[in-house]
């Protein structure tokens, strides 16, 4: 029989996409382990020749040693192949799917009458999303078939665990949304949310796990894409979690005032634009009630204390896999934003990656130290003033 | 927007760059070489199917390959020759950097 299901909705892999997405991995992983290194070594011998060049002992810029990397053979490589990998990926992901569309439609319209489903033919997808793919996803969180159905929200689940070799609580994909709900447990440890909010939260993934930390709550999620959202609520129900779902966009929902406790983002902010950002903590700061908590979770990297090589990589992220304002937010000041508009009691710093459903009054890990990739995530919140 | 377009971008992305400096066909062709070698992983898996399903006397009929997972030995050999298969296409890669990174001519020492 082929590999078993990880869930209920998620596309089953026969043989040939079994080994289609374990060279993905494979070839993700080699290139990471052996192409990284030598433009590592690379970007910092080159920092280092422009700085000294430069003879003021400034910091040299992404741009300086970008234009000297340019002409060399092991960082075109690396781009070219590094896309190329990320290209094998969705094309796998995209093989294992479209082979069994129909059946995954058909689950997903059976699913149990659990939570819900709202979607908005006339939505209109933010301009920063819709200019480019984002990570390279053909169509993207938002090009859905004609015919509706889940086919980009299988897509993406198939793929995500494959993106992050694993990395990010395994084929669930939920470390993101136990480590949301750690830094609530540690920082807030009072809050009983009686309504939830996750912003761009694609698949449920991490909603499910924050659901999991607040049984008693009402749990939402908005996100662009129909398809992605209707993938999500089937992939909910049929686990057993009843979670709301409404295509939407942060910076401007249909809920009303004060209606939320707790609303969060997981690795958004950077896949929106530096106008969006104050828009979407405003809108967080009209949805909670007083005394709420808003919660951004964001990639575990700062621009301010970035190496050479950090910044190169993170000029690929941004140049290269589509998500063009990745350096914007990690240069954002978050917390400054957050209490300019309004909120109190804001925090910013480094909360250790949770693997598995964090526990109330154990210690979670935040702080100023970043422990990298996978183990570290950049965590910006904060309360509206209130009772 | 018309099925055909949106079966179009469920195949290709939206936004899809090639570095300054780099030859677009040399960043074409990595791209070919590296969906090549996806394919030929693939068939290596599928022959060690058959050959799996052989030493136990089962027939190898496109369903039973299909269906056949492979116990923890196998995934580690399989795993094994995966590596072998990337390194092997990737190492000149590898190799133009080691021999960028080596010193200079030295017979004159």
């Amino acid at each position: 029989m082929a590999a078993p299901r990880v869930h209920p909705m998620m596309a089953v892999s026969n043989h040939d996409e079994q080994s289609e997405q374990q060279f993905v991995v494979a070839l993700k992983s080699y290139l990471f382990a052996e192409l990284d290194p030598a433009v590592r070594a690379l970007s910092t011998r080159t920092a280092k020749d422009v700085a000294h060049r430069g003879g003021n002992g400034a910091k040299p810029s992404l741009q300086d040693i970008r234009r000297e990397l340019e002409g060399h053979e092991i960082y075109q490589h690396w781009i070219s192949a590094q896309r190329a990998a990320q290209e094998l990926m969705w094309q796998a992901a995209n093989d294992c799917v479209d082979r069994q569309r129909t059946e995954l439609d058909e689950l997903a319209r059976t699913a149990p009458a659990l939570g819900s489903v709202t979607t908005n033919p006339d939505f209109v997808v933010p301009r920063y999303l819709a200019a480019t793919d984002t990570h390279m996803m053909p169509g993207s969180y938002h090009v859905d078939p004609v015919d509706g159905g889940v086919r980009q929200g299988a897509v993406f689940d198939k793929a995500a665990s494959l993106y992050s070799l694993g990395r990010q609580g395994g084929q669930m994909n939920d470390m993101r949304g136990d480590t949301v709900a750690a830094h609530v447990y540690e920082r807030f440890p009072d809050l009983a949310p009686a309504r939830i909010l996750e912003m761009g939260c694609t698949i449920g993934n991490s909603l499910i796990a924050v659901a999991r930390a607040f049984p008693q709550a009402e749990v939402h999620g908005i996100d662009v894409g129909a398809s992605l959202l209707r993938y999500a609520h089937a992939r909910a129900a049929r686990l057993g979690v009843k979670l709301h779902f409404t295509q939407a966009n942060a910076e401007r929902t249909d809920f009303p005032d004060a209606h939320f406790d707790l609303v969060f983002s997981s690795a958004v902010l950077h896949e929106t634009s530096a106008k969006a950002v104050p828009r979407i903590i405003a809108e967080c700061m009209r949805l909670l009630r007083p005394g709420g908590v808003m919660v951004h979770l964001e990639v575990p990297f700062r621009a301010d204390e970035a190496s050479a090589h950090d910044l190169v990589r993170a000029d690929y992220e941004s140049r290269f896999n589509n998500e063009p304002f990745w350096m914007g937010a990690v240069s954002a000041d978050l917390a400054g934003l957050a209490t300019r508009a309004g909120f109190v009691d804001v925090k910013a710093g480094f909360q250790d990656a949770a693997f598995g459903p964090p526990q109330h009054g154990r210690p979670a890990g935040f702080g100023e130290v970043n422990k990298g990739g996978y183990k570290s995530w950049y965590l910006v919140s904060g309360r509206k003033p209130g009772p | 927007m018309s099925s055909v377009a949106i079966a179009r971008r469920h195949k290709l992305h939206k936004g899809r760059r090639v570095a300054p400096g780099v030859d677009p066909r040399v960043d074409t062709l990595v791209g070919m070489v590296l969906a090549l070698t996806s394919e030929v992983a693939i068939l290596r898996d599928r022959v060690d199917a058959h050959e799996r399903l052989a030493a136990t006397q089962t027939p190898a009929t496109p369903a039973t390959v299909d269906d056949f997972v492979p116990d923890e030995a196998a995934q580690r050999e399989r795993a094994a020759r995966r590596q072998h298969l990337i390194d092997k296409v990737c190492r000149p890669m590898v190799a133009a950097e080691a021999a960028a990174a080596e010193p200079e001519d030295a017979t004159d020492d």
